[in-house]
């Protein structure tokens, strides 16, 4: 994967998140993907698992805008940073830091997936 | 940077962090680096401010980690020229004893090097494990 293939895969991911649509976000992964809200939780695992697990709570339109780039990509693997801003009537209810562990196959589908995200101290939530 | 010279880097911060010898610390950063704790936080900037961080935590050497009490191993995920990301685990325990861990912590680093290796931009994500994961 080049710095660009990442790039456009993570654009592609939070356009899938944007719509939450079906078939966009499974076009994200593999069929045996693993993906893992916390770096020691049991990822889920399959494309299917994923899918359901994205619409199951999703986020209202316009109630989040998120930004993410490559920090360092290697051969089939990258780590991507960004953050996710989370609105309440258009002011900034809190800020989260992200990064993303990625792995992918040869088709640039995404095949593990780990993240890491942390809050700042609440009284910099609204203002960051 | 290779992914050698990624590891040696985190070998020699762990074997810094278990020294606390200054000469130690500030040997790992470029002279104007910067180090978080935390992607929210502004940074210590500069060696010597980072030297001072990790000597002092909290303003005096009490809450050092005490020798014996800790292990931690982090190994590069991905690197790309100047930068890498690494991860791991830092794992606590009650006393030097090592027989009852009190903590864990799944660590992931946001690395970038200056030209000799040394590193000029840190920062930490550090998650904790819940009770029932350690």
């Amino acid at each position: 994967m080049t710095r660009d293939d990442v790039q456009r895969w993570l654009d592609a991911y939070l356009d899938a998140w944007r719509t939450y649509d079906r078939a966009a976000i499974g076009d994200l992964f593999a069929a045996d993907a693993t993906y893992a809200f916390q770096p020691y939780r049991e990822p889920l695992r399959g494309r299917q698992a994923i899918v359901e697990s994205w619409l199951e709570s999703p986020d209202a339109p316009g109630s989040w805008t998120a930004s993410f780039e490559p920090h360092a990509v290697e051969d089939e693997r990258a780590a991507a940073v960004g953050t996710v801003r989370y609105l309440e009537d258009g002011r900034q209810r809190t800020i989260y830091f992200n990064v993303w562990l990625l792995r992918f196959d040869a088709d640039g589908r995404c095949v593990d997936f780990v993240e890491y995200w942390r809050e700042p101290p609440e009284d910099l939530r609204t203002t960051m | 940077m290779t992914r050698d010279d990624v590891q040696a880097w985190l070998d020699r911060y762990v074997a810094a962090w278990a020294s606390y010898d200054p000469a130690a610390i500030g040997d790992l950063f470029t002279d104007d680096a910067t180090y978080r704790f935390h992607p929210s936080d502004p940074g210590f900037r500069g060696r010597e401010a980072i030297v001072g961080a990790w000597l002092d935590p909290t303003g005096d050497a009490s809450s050092r980690d005490e020798p014996g009490t800790w292990q931690a191993r982090y190994e590069p995920f991905t690197v790309d020229g100047d930068r890498a990301v690494a991860i791991g685990s830092s794992r606590y325990f009650t006393d030097a004893s090592r027989t009852t861990t009190r903590d864990v912590w799944d660590n992931c680093y946001l690395l970038e090097f200056g030209p000799d290796g040394r590193c000029r931009s840190f920062t930490e994500w550090y998650v904790p494990r819940p009770a029932d994961r350690l």
